[in-house]
């Protein structure tokens, strides 16, 4: 190999690593059904981000979803949408960014008449919003029934409308490292509300749910929700 | 630009709408503070938010709100008063999950003003200004 090829030969491996790269970034659903653990194989190198929680069940990193070099994993209800390989800050476009301000109003209608000028935009963001509407779930997410918890006084949940508390909340400890049982107070999905010890308190390793009881052990103290 | 002050406008209607099922703030009052949004939202207790504790706390939200549990809110569902200020005639009237859901990491980065992923201090407080300022923009 002469030298001049040999240079040419090295000064495209960092394009073909990049070429790559680009080609692998996707995004990658995985779900946590039944409260159980799922993994999700997938070259994590190129890096993963949670583009999108699909669950009103906490996806906590390094707790109720994470990955390791060949796999996502999801735990506890986690279901999210995970972009993979791609360095992207954000996957929201233009487009997409228009269509979920009509989320809130306001800022559609601040964009709409910011906007007047480009009246092609605007046909394109309607027709955006309406497809995305009329695909807003496919059926896949079956788990979606029981994975919603409700205001606990629907007949007042105009008042202001925010809702989102835990019915109940209740505090583990283990203390000198030792595994310590608590009962949980009522039924419902239970998930950490406040982690008040240095010790991470992570899914599996040192919490988790047995029956009526939550467990905790190598020093995780943590206030609990009901949801 | 244009597009980001309004979703700013959209993060704060979505993001400090912070009230305590158990004690609901008087109507009409603004009910976001800086210390409202650290009680519901920050689960290690390091003083700040994070993008992951603001989404679940704001998809939490959105579940309560969703009481026909159909994944979209519309009609006595949709959410007027997160929309404090808006001029919400002419919207669609209607908020999907997956939008929803998708809008909560945009809306966060128009306040993490250093963008480190965190909310801290000084940019929760803004958060909370803002907030007050659409509040006080409807009376």
């Amino acid at each position: 190999m002469s030298r001049s090829t040999m240079l040419a030969t090295i000064s495209l491996i960092p394009l073909l690593l990049f070429a790559a790269a680009a080609v692998q970034a996707s995004t990658v659903t995985c779900e946590s059904t039944n409260n159980e653990y799922r993994s999700c194989p997938v070259d994590t190198r190129g890096g993963v981000r949670l583009s999108r929680q699909l669950s009103t069940k906490g996806c906590w990193e390094n707790d109720t979803w994470g990955f390791d070099r060949n796999k996502i994993w999801v735990d506890r209800g986690c279901r999210a949408q995970f972009q993979v390989g791609a360095q992207a800050t954000s996957t929201t476009d233009k487009g997409n960014a228009l269509a979920a301000a009509a989320v809130v109003g306001i800022a559609a209608a601040a964009i709409i008449a910011s906007n007047q000028h480009d009246d092609h935009h605007n046909k394109n963001y309607n027709k955006n919003y309406n497809n995305n509407y009329d695909n807003r779930y496919d059926g896949r997410y079956d788990e979606r029934y029981d994975d919603r918890y409700r205001n606990y006084d629907n007949s007042r949940y105009g008042y202001n409308g925010y809702g989102g508390d835990p019915r109940r909340t209740f505090t583990c400890e283990s203390r000198n490292d030792r595994r310590s049982y608590c009962g949980i107070p009522g039924r419902g999905h239970v998930e950490i509300y406040k982690q008040r010890s240095s010790s991470q308190c992570r899914h599996g390793h040192s919490w988790g749910v047995e029956g009526n009881s939550v467990w905790v052990a190598h020093g995780c103290r943590a206030e609990f929700a009901v949801y | 630009m244009v597009t980001w002050k309004s979703l700013m406008g959209a993060a704060v209607l979505l993001g400090t709408a912070a009230a305590n099922a158990a004690s609901p703030p008087p109507a009409g009052q603004p009910v976001d503070t800086a210390k409202a949004m650290l009680d519901r939202m920050d689960r290690n207790l390091d003083g700040k938010i994070s993008l992951e504790e603001y989404r679940n706390a704001m998809i939490r939200r959105f579940g309560a709100r969703d009481v026909n549990d159909d994944g979209v809110l519309e009609g006595d569902e949709f959410p007027k008063e997160w929309l404090a200020g808006a001029a919400v005639e002419g919207a669609t009237g209607k908020v999907s999950f997956e939008q929803f859901a998708a809008e909560l990491p945009l809306v966060f980065d128009g306040f993490d003003a250093d963008k480190d992923g965190q909310l801290d201090a000084a940019e929760i407080a803004a958060f909370a200004a803002a907030r007050k300022t659409q509040e006080e923009s409807r009376s």
